[in-house]
């Protein structure tokens, strides 16, 4: 696992320096007036549940916060408005920092907080049996639904493969080029023996009969930064407060979803998902709580970090020299704080 | 009198097509400057960090992206794969809409019938169709259906149009001497309308690709609009400019190739 700290020893140090100072200040008592923060999330997803509660509890509002949502319904165009500062906090994959961190762009963004602590995929069969039943060579020579090539879940699917002896070239027929948004339907038209899916897909797609699911890839591949917060440098250096109360507010949310039934979840967070009948929600909701995809620690630690990069690795979107430094993609001033000021 | 001119063209003539030399070199000149002017200040804004390196990329990186994509990512089977199905696509789309066309002009019951349904289909945003094709027509030729769909309707209606502005005198003509109808279109309609279809051909192009791309865009295991998504995925600028670049090369190369065939079938005609 070696780590290439390549450029700007000194500045990065000072940068470093910079934030803590910054957020020791943020800690002291907070100022009144809401602060507005124009926040976007990467989709609109029941698997970033906890997001939805911090809002719906009133947790930001503790912190002072005004929270604006926006939903970018894609990757790619989170970064822009991120870069621009038209979005100040952004909810996406941590391969984004790492990518962000390669390029050259002379902005720079840092992750300060995590929101989903594992991977929220899960497998399912055409066939009907348990997952008790299911071992995970059974997937060979079997048609294999997956994601479209270079992406997060597809590269975590390989990862799991690998784990289990195997590669995708095992696999019968390996599906990748189906867009995000025809993977359902492809699946209830047929296509392939297993598939990966988030919720509420999953839950779907049993309800109409259409398979089961069998395994998690969470659990498969363990502990691993998944879903994050980040803000440019820039914004974290001149609104610490505002990142601090993010914490604040996130560590809150994760208490409070940790311990509370999954339906009073469903009915609070049931504004966000107007086109999502209750039902699934509520099972989407059990099963997510169940597998402990949702992080009770706001800290991204140096493991799930590294697990990140070995699997963009493996998977090829990230060369070995190429690998992004803890600090350089993380800052923890503000979630270890979160942590003393939130019991 | 006109032999003499001929001969001897006057001075002011002379002067006339000098001027005209003259401003077309202007024109080019102007049309070289203004790539370069583009170029270079998409090179210079970026370094200069006026514009985040990121998001917009840069001339020289979509230059080193290239290399890296032909020596890594198998670049001429993407390049293969788009323009492969992009040619066949307007082929079939022009097959099938001069077909069309031709019952339409045969049976005016037909044409009355259809008129329409083929405006609406049309007027339709065929990139809508593009999930529902997916369905229907599968991973591999629903790329071909969009495309397809995008470029058949207005080729039937263009050459259709084009049919019924034949020369009305010389269906007459070949009518008279007792043509059948089948005459009339082979004889006179059909080749009557060559500029029409290889006017069609030259909108059908960018249409074709428009379709190509989209249909990538859904579902594909390699071809241009393939690299375009997977460098998006990555946030890698340089390989979706690169992609573009390589894109926009193309639809000249295609452009080329049907001026050209219009130049060597207009010749023939003459």
């Amino acid at each position: 696992m070696a780590h290439t700290q390549k450029r700007g020893n000194g500045r990065l140090k000072a940068a470093a320096a910079a934030i803590t100072v910054a957020a020791t200040l943020a800690a002291l008592p907070a100022a009144r007036a809401d602060t507005t923060v124009n926040y976007m999330e990467v989709i609109r997803s029941i698997f970033y549940l906890p997001s939805y509660i911090a809002m719906e509890k009133g947790f930001f509002k503790e912190e002072g916060l005004d929270v604006k949502m926006s939903t970018a319904w894609g990757t790619a165009k989170v970064i822009p408005p991120l870069m621009s500062g038209a979005a100040e906090i952004v909810l996406l994959g941590p391969e984004s920092q790492i990518y962000v961190e390669n390029s050259p762009s002379p902005d720079k963004t840092k992750i300060f907080c995590q929101l989903t602590a594992k991977d929220g995929l899960l497998l399912l069969s055409r066939k009907k049996m348990t997952p008790a039943q299911f071992k995970w060579p059974m997937v060979k020579g079997k048609d294999y639904l997956d994601w479209t090539n270079g992406t997060t879940p597809q590269i975590d699917s390989e990862w799991v493969l690998k784990k289990h002896g195997m590669s995708s070239k095992d696999l019968g027929n390996y599906i990748t080029n189906v867009a995000s948004g025809n993977r359902d339907s492809a699946w209830i038209a047929g296509k392939g023996d297993f598939g990966t899916f988030f919720e509420p897909t999953a839950s779907l797609i049993e309800r109409e009969g259409k398979g089961q699911v069998v395994a998690s890839l969470g659990n498969e591949i363990g502990p691993m930064a998944f879903t994050v917060f980040m803000a440019s440098d820039k914004f974290i250096a001149k609104n610490p407060k505002t990142v601090q109360g993010w914490c604040n507010a996130i560590r809150k949310a994760q208490a409070f979803v940790a311990s509370a039934s999954p339906s009073d979840l469903a009915k609070l967070a049931a504004p966000h998902f107007k086109q999502l009948d209750y039902g699934l929600m509520l099972s989407a909701i059990k099963r997510y709580q169940g597998l402990g995809v949702w992080a009770t620690d706001v800290t991204v630690s140096e493991q799930s970090m590294n697990k990140l990069q070995d699997i963009m690795v493996a998977g090829g979107v990230l060369k070995a020299e190429q690998r992004v430094a803890y600090d350089r993609a993380v800052t923890r001033v503000f979630s270890e704080n979160a942590k003393k000021a939130v019991r | 009198m006109a032999a003499a001119t001929a001969t001897a063209p006057s001075e002011g003539f002379v002067r006339y097509l000098a001027a005209l030399r003259r401003e077309s070199r202007r024109i080019r000149f102007m049309q070289a400057l203004l790539v370069i002017v583009f170029l270079a200040l998409w090179e210079i804004a970026p370094k200069h960090q006026w514009v985040n390196p990121m998001l917009t990329s840069q001339p020289s990186a979509v230059v080193e992206m290239l290399f890296t994509l032909a020596r890594e990512n198998d670049l001429g089977l993407h390049v293969w794969v788009t323009f492969k199905e992009s040619v066949v696509s307007f082929v079939a789309a022009m097959g099938a809409a001069i077909l069309v066309a031709m019952v339409l002009w045969w049976s005016s019951f037909i044409y009355r019938m259809l008129d329409p349904f083929l405006v609406v289909a049309n007027s339709l945003p065929k990139l809508a169709l593009a999930p529902i094709f997916y369905i229907w027509l599968g991973d591999v030729w629903s790329v071909y259906g969009i495309a397809i769909a995008i470029s058949v309707f207005i080729t039937i209606l263009m050459i259709y149009g084009g049919f019924r502005e034949t020369d009305a005198d010389k269906i007459k003509l070949v009518r008279t001497f007792g043509g059948s109808k089948w005459q009339v279109l082979t004889k006179v309609v059909l080749p009557a309308n060559i500029p029409v279809m290889i006017g069609a051909l030259k909108i059908n192009v960018g249409l074709a690709l428009v379709g190509v791309i989209a249909g990538e865009f859904q579902s594909s295991k390699a071809g241009l609009g393939y690299l375009i998504i997977y460098g998006s995925q990555i946030l890698q600028m340089h390989m979706v400019m690169a992609s573009i670049a390589i894109l926009a090369l193309m639809s000249v190369v295609m452009y080329m190739l049907i001026a050209w065939v219009e130049k060597v079938v207009m010749h023939e005609r003459h």
